[in-house]
């Protein structure tokens, strides 16, 4: 009994000094050799020189300017409207403004005849609400017999808001919410 | 016949030897271990020498004194432009002195603070191995040059080296008696526009 | 009946004492070559005990080795005053000069035109009011223009040596103000292109 004590702790004993050589080891290993043995020059001629500083005055790079999206936002809340529900002999044009907070409000509709598509245009327009960044009259030409383009958006009525920094760039994004229309049928321009 | 009894002899371990040999090699150890790593080596560490023309940074570091020091980077910016929208109003000279006061109640802080924005500095320079980061370093003539070669023993320690460093003389005054600060904008080489803070001494 | 009593004769046990001894010697002169290999003999050109280094943490930097490669000026306390001095430490192109030995090349330089009462070409004293002079009187000292010219002398002479380097060397105590380092760098970057940077010496923790 009294031997097998001894022996074990003369195991532990042996245990405590292997476990303190490997952490010797560990230690002289993070010592890095091969930077020792570069020769200075050879180091000096990879180096990249950076860039240096100027005396006489500093320019501090600042923020980038993100440019501002023009575009229907809450898409929870706007309707699609269906274009294969529309009468393809349906010939809309329809006026509205855009107010301050980016809702839409028909203010004038010319169906001329058509007063079922009419009603659809109108139920689905105003539901849509843009970002809050122009304001003015927007217009929508709805020539669905047309062969070329079948739906012309007239945005030259639209002025950027007064609280927008100029040097802010708006640009153009979705500008309508409407399913089942080809891109190659909206055109972007002013009509008469 | 009388049998002598052999009897073997019982073999015990020396223990007392042997618990004094593991402690000498076990102090052996650890003592060899830290004297290879404690001798203090001789290293260079190199700092670009200055331009004589404007220079551009992402982040400048203006020294005031021991405890505080002035640092302006991209967040600045917007603060310099705000205030040249609201104050437009103003003579040059007026609006340069009123961004310099607005700009040096926000961005003085204390060196722990400064500390922290460095270690910051490094583990956002880790996170984007792929943009570069330029970092000016102004310097009063009174203090030691050892505060300098301590900032720039902390930015050296990212990961990919993407942050690089130069150093010039200047106090907190040239800065407050600049000939103009203003917001410019003009685009990167990746082609985004930015505000830059230009300041011109 | 009468018991004998056995004493066991405790004796020394011999080998592992011996053993002991020899690991002990062992232990002794393997610390002693180690620690003696960062200490300088303390002769002339040793450095003071006061010469510290600015320390530095991990860092991305470079082994120096004590043979000078480059001009290098030395900023240190000139023996046990406060006082500071500048010394030009000059490599040399053909034989294999180390640091100490260009060290003690200026100081007898310094020596000599101390006895002589002139300036000396590779050293000079740090006036100790050097902070408050305007920039005009700084760059008319000694000081600003030994070193002014001996980068001159140093780019014009040996730059282009090929065991030469062409980056100047500064080694300074760890006190020394930002104005004099700042002096130096400003007049290697006059030089454009050829001293695109300085380097500095520095201890690594």
């Amino acid at each position: 009994m009294k031997n097998t004590i001894i022996k074990l702790f003369g195991a532990i004993i042996v245990i405590c000094v292997v476990l303190v050589f490997v952490y010797r080891q560990q230690q002289l290993n993070k010592i890095p050799y091969e930077k020792i043995l570069l020769n200075a020059s050879d180091e000096y001629a990879k180096i990249v020189i950076p860039p240096r500083p100027g005396i006489y005055g500093i320019t501090i790079t600042g923020e980038i300017i993100k440019p501002l999206i023009f575009s229907i936002i809450g898409k929870a809340t706007v309707t699609a409207l269906d274009w294969e529900r529309l009468d393809s002999r349906a010939v809309v044009k329809v006026t509205a403004k855009i107010d301050e907070r980016g809702r839409l409000t028909i203010t004038e509709m010319r169906s001329g005849g058509h007063t079922e598509a009419g009603l659809l245009i109108s139920e689905a327009l105003q539901t849509w609400i843009y970002a809050p960044y122009k304001t003015g009259t927007i217009k929508f030409f709805f020539n669905l017999p047309s062969k070329g383009r079948k739906l012309i958006i007239d945005l030259s009525g639209l002025k950027r808001k007064n609280d927008i920094p100029p040097e802010k760039p708006i640009y153009d994004g979705r500008l309508y919410f409407i399913n089942g229309i080809r891109t190659e049928d909206v055109g972007i321009g002013t009509f008469l | 016949m009388a049998f002598k009894s052999i009897r073997k002899k019982k073999e015990k371990i020396e223990l007392v030897s042997l618990i004094d040999l593991l402690f000498i090699l076990l102090v052996f150890f650890l003592v060899t271990s830290f004297v290879v790593r404690l001798p203090l080596q001789e290293r260079n560490i190199s700092i670009p020498t200055p331009e004589n023309k404007p220079g551009r940074a992402q982040i400048v570091i203006q020294l005031i004194d021991n405890n505080f020091i002035f640092w302006i980077d991209e967040d600045a910016s917007s603060k310099v432009k705000e205030i040249e929208n609201r104050m437009g109003y103003l003579s040059r000279e007026t609006l340069n002195r009123e961004i310099v006061k607005r700009l040096l109640k926000s961005y003085t802080i204390s060196k722990n603070l400064f500390y922290l924005k460095l270690r910051n500095l490094v583990n956002r320079a880790d996170r984007n191995p792929d943009h570069n980061y330029f970092v000016m370093i102004r310097c009063p003539d009174n203090l030691p040059y050892t505060d300098v070669i301590e900032i720039i023993s902390r930015l050296t320690k990212s990961k990919y080296n993407n942050i690089s460093y130069g150093c010039v003389n200047g106090s907190i005054n040239d800065i407050k008696n600049c000939k103009s600060i203003k917001t410019v904008t003009e685009n990167d080489s990746y082609g985004n526009r930015r505000n830059n803070i230009q300041i011109d001494f | 009946m009468a018991f004998k009593k056995n004493y066991e004769k405790k004796s020394l046990s011999l080998p592992g004492m011996i053993d002991i001894i020899f690991l002990l010697l062992i232990f002794a002169l393997v610390t002693l070559s180690t620690s003696q290999s960062g200490v300088d003999t303390k002769k002339r050109g040793a450095q003071h005990d006061r010469f510290q280094l600015p320390n530095i943490g991990q860092a991305e930097t470079f082994e120096s080795d004590q043979v000078l490669r480059t001009l290098l000026f030395q900023v240190e306390y000139v023996d046990s005053t406060n006082q500071k001095r500048l010394l030009v430490l000059w490599p040399d192109v053909k034989d294999s000069l180390t640091l100490n030995d260009a060290r003690i090349n200026a100081l007898k330089d310094w020596d000599e035109s101390m006895k002589n009462k002139m300036n000396p070409k590779s050293a000079a004293l740090i006036p100790s009011d050097y902070l408050s002079l305007g920039k005009r009187d700084f760059e008319k000292t000694w000081l600003c223009s030994l070193i002014r010219n001996s980068i001159k002398k140093y780019t014009e002479d040996n730059f282009f040596q090929p065991s030469l380097s062409n980056r100047i060397e500064i080694r300074a105590v760890k006190d020394t103000e930002f104005r004099l380092v700042n002096y130096i760098m400003t007049e290697c970057g006059k030089y454009d292109k050829l001293i695109p940077r300085c380097v500095f010496r520095t201890v690594v923790e």
